[in-house]
């Protein structure tokens, strides 16, 4: 709220900030890593259980197949062969068979069946359960076993058992390789990942390395200097205008403030070449005490110039940073005019012009700040004058506490192409300014800051002869009584006086 | 009277010190702030010019100093024209006046004298300078008993300058005190005014009571020549 206080530098420290590219890699890599996870496990899953079905399946097909044979073809050569199939070479999954009579012999047998799934591992149910457990088992050799033992209903003849066992080798070996090749893509993918990432993040960020660069690269000797944002992202190029516009503003003030300061310099030059000048050269030779009383009296008109410059300049200056306290109240315009009026008025006699005012108006306004515009005003329009002329205050109520004030001369008059320029600081029409000689161009610009101080405007009507000046006060938008002896705090829309609510309670009359 | 002045500026202390001096008020100054509270602590002073930027104590503290220790001695600040804390503007410091720099030495001592003068006062209802006569309820002002045809600007003007009689107003504080402006014009407006009203009082009169003090202001009083 008090853009006096010392602003918070805005930069924070280094441990705080965190890397924009180092947060989008985590997330990133994270991210696609845990999708590619999750999608592997799920496949592996998948073809695991498949897997694992299919050979059950199997399993119980062959015992289906021996009961069949075994019940209409006992013992011939459809059970051998079914047993052992010529090629079983061939098969992706090895099957072993193993038939016995009720009483546990063995009665045909496939080759190999002894050293790959010896009996004994096999472990036959009670009799009169029919189907035994499907189990899974490691053999001497370590090669994984799918199997089961059966007793057979082969009708009249009695019954026997049949021993299943599958080679379960290769399934295996397939799952292994899937595990082996989906950690490998695993291991391969994640720094791949990590690089993309990377190289997608410096491509993104690399606009704001760029715009780093370059405003790190602008300084008070090239102001002038702007981002260029035609081939950044949309995001950042509109960061990058909106700092432009920003530098913009900033290398305005920054000239205004140069401007300013030479031109002050320049105004300041000429009292203090006279003070040392006339010092110099009274101290060179004998002088009476009357010439040395001149010197001194010359000194202390130019120290009174100086003065008043640097009041001005001030005012001007804590104006524009909105460090001046309005002290807005409800009163009658005509009753300031009628002061300022009565100030001038000899001295507009003197030179034989008619000054007068006329018009009334209810206003809030800060009564020095209004009085000090006016005063300009009708100042310029008696210096700027001729024997003969006038200068004319003329009041208007234009709305409800607002007001219009035109100071109207017939003097010397504006041009029309330095209309704008006479609210520049410092600046003089060349053609009239030998009737002010001492004038320091800061009467206009005061004028124009009061107005925008009160949220008011300054214009200059018409075409001549002679100058008018249209002041605006417009009403302001809080009710008066807010303005005197209010405890309330300030609500005016205005940058000042919100500034400091406590500024404009406070009174000041008692000690001037 | 005996004033301390505070000041570690050495020409500004100097030219304060000579200035009071022409008036026949004595002073002794202090350069830095712990010497001048160290003085102030003594209690012989009547007045206190205090700078507020000062070596080895400043001047807020030394008036809080002197304020907690229940030393009532009058102080004017001196402060930098850019900034005047509102702490200052509202004197809930202690300080009785302040005065911004660059100042004028005239309007110093015409502080020092008004809070000197501070208390109770008689309010005279008629003022009178040689034979000019001022009655301030009906409003009249007479000179070797004829009546003066002022307006009241002009009456409140010399007003001012018979309250004031034998002391040197300066210029601003005229047009401050008469017509609350903010004086910023080279014309010298108030020479206008004051050679109307000389016309009025002076003029057809042998003995002038108003003089012009060039580069300063004015003064009223019956001078011998």
């Amino acid at each position: 709220m008090n853009n006096a206080e010392p602003v918070d530098s805005g930069v924070p420290s280094r441990s705080r900030s965190r890397s924009l590219t180092v947060w989008f890699l985590v997330a990133n890599s994270t991210a696609v890593f845990l999708l590619f996870a999750s999608f592997t496990s799920l496949l592996y899953f998948g073809l695991a259980k498949h897997l694992n079905d299919e050979s059950r399946l199997l399993l119980q097909s062959e015992v289906n197949a021996v009961e069949h044979i075994l019940r209409f073809y006992p013992l011939g050569q459809m059970l051998e062969n079914e047993v052992n199939p010529s090629q079983t070479s061939e098969e992706y999954v090895k099957h072993y068979i193993r038939v016995l009579d009720p009483a546990g012999r063995e009665l045909a047998e496939t080759r190999g069946m002894d050293a790959f799934a010896p009996a004994a591992q096999f472990r036959l149910p009670p009799k009169g359960q029919r189907s035994g457990t499907v189990r899974q088992w490691e053999n001497a050799a370590g090669d994984p076993v799918l199997g089961t033992a059966v007793w057979l209903n082969l009708g009249k003849d009695g019954v026997g058992a049949v021993e299943v066992a599958l080679d379960l080798g290769n399934m295996n070996n397939i799952l292994t390789r899937f595990r082996l090749l989906a950690f490998g893509a695993g291991a391969l993918g994640l720094p791949v990942c990590l690089l993309v990432s990377l190289a997608i993040v410096r491509r993104g960020t690399r606009s704001l390395r760029e715009m780093t660069e370059s405003v790190r690269g602008i300084s008070v000797a090239n102001l002038g200097a702007r981002l260029s944002w035609s081939d950044w992202p949309e995001e950042v190029a509109s960061l990058a205008r909106v700092m432009n516009s920003m530098l913009d503003r900033l290398q305005d003030s920054f000239e205004r403030l140069y401007n300013s300061a030479v031109n002050l310099s320049h105004k300041m030059r000429t009292p203090l070449t006279i003070m040392r000048g006339e010092a110099e050269v009274a101290l060179a030779h004998e002088r009476s005490t009357e010439e040395l009383r001149d010197v001194i009296l010359s000194g202390l008109e130019e120290n009174d110039r100086l003065t008043r410059l640097i009041e001005n300049i001030l005012f001007l200056a804590n104006a524009e940073i909105g460090k001046l306290p309005l002290e807005r109240r409800e009163m009658e315009a005509a009753d300031q005019v009628e002061m300022v009026v009565d100030y001038y008025e000899p001295l507009a006699e003197e030179k034989g012009i008619a000054l007068s005012w006329e018009g009334a108006a209810r206003v809030v306004v800060d009564p020095a700040l209004f009085r000090k515009a006016v005063a300009a005003l009708v100042a310029n329009g008696i210096t700027y004058n001729h024997s003969g002329g006038s200068v004319a205050v003329k009041l208007r109520q234009t709305g409800d506490l607002a007001c219009e004030i035109r100071v109207m001369d017939s003097g010397a008059g504006i041009p029309v192409e330095e209309r704008e320029k006479v609210f520049d600081r410092f600046y003089r029409i060349y053609a009239t300014r030998f009737l002010d000689p001492h004038g320091t161009g800061l009467g206009l610009p005061i004028v124009r800051t009061i107005m925008n101080l009160h949220g008011g405007t300054v214009a200059l009507d018409g075409a001549g002869p002679g100058t008018t000046v249209i002041l605006n006060f417009p009403a302001a938008a809080v009710a008066p009584e807010l303005f005197r002896g209010s405890t309330e705090p300030m609500s005016a829309p205005h940058l000042s006086a919100e500034e400091h609510p406590h500024e404009v309670r406070e009174d000041v009359d008692s000690y001037c | 009277m005996l004033i301390l002045i505070v000041e570690d500026e050495v020409k500004t202390a100097a030219f304060i010190k000579k200035g009071l001096s022409e008036y026949g008020i004595l002073s002794d100054v202090a350069y830095d702030g712990e010497e001048g509270l160290q003085r102030a602590l003594t209690g012989k002073y009547d007045f206190l010019i205090l700078d507020i930027l000062l070596p080895n104590r400043d001047g807020w503290s030394i008036i809080s100093e002197l304020r907690r220790r229940r030393i009532d001695v009058p102080v004017i600040m001196l402060t930098a024209l850019d900034a005047v804390p509102s702490r200052v503007r509202g004197l809930e410091s202690g300080v009785d006046d302040y005065m911004v720099k660059p100042f004028a030495f005239s309007e110093l001592y015409a502080r020092i004298q008004t809070i000197s003068r501070r208390g109770p006062t008689l309010k005279q209802e008629v003022l009178r300078v040689a034979d000019l006569e001022l009655d301030l309820e009906g409003r009249r002002a007479t000179r070797a008993g004829k009546r003066l045809d002022l307006t009241p600007k002009e009456f409140a003007l010399l007003t001012l300058l018979v309250r004031r009689s034998g002391e040197v107003i300066p210029r601003t504080r005229i047009v401050e005190r008469i017509w609350d402006m903010d004086v910023d014009s080279n014309a010298n407006i108030l020479d206008v005014h004051m050679r109307r009203l000389r016309a009025k009082v002076d003029d057809p009169f042998e003995v002038k009571l108003i003089h012009t003090v060039r580069g300063v202001g004015y003064v009223l009083e019956e001078r011998q020549e």
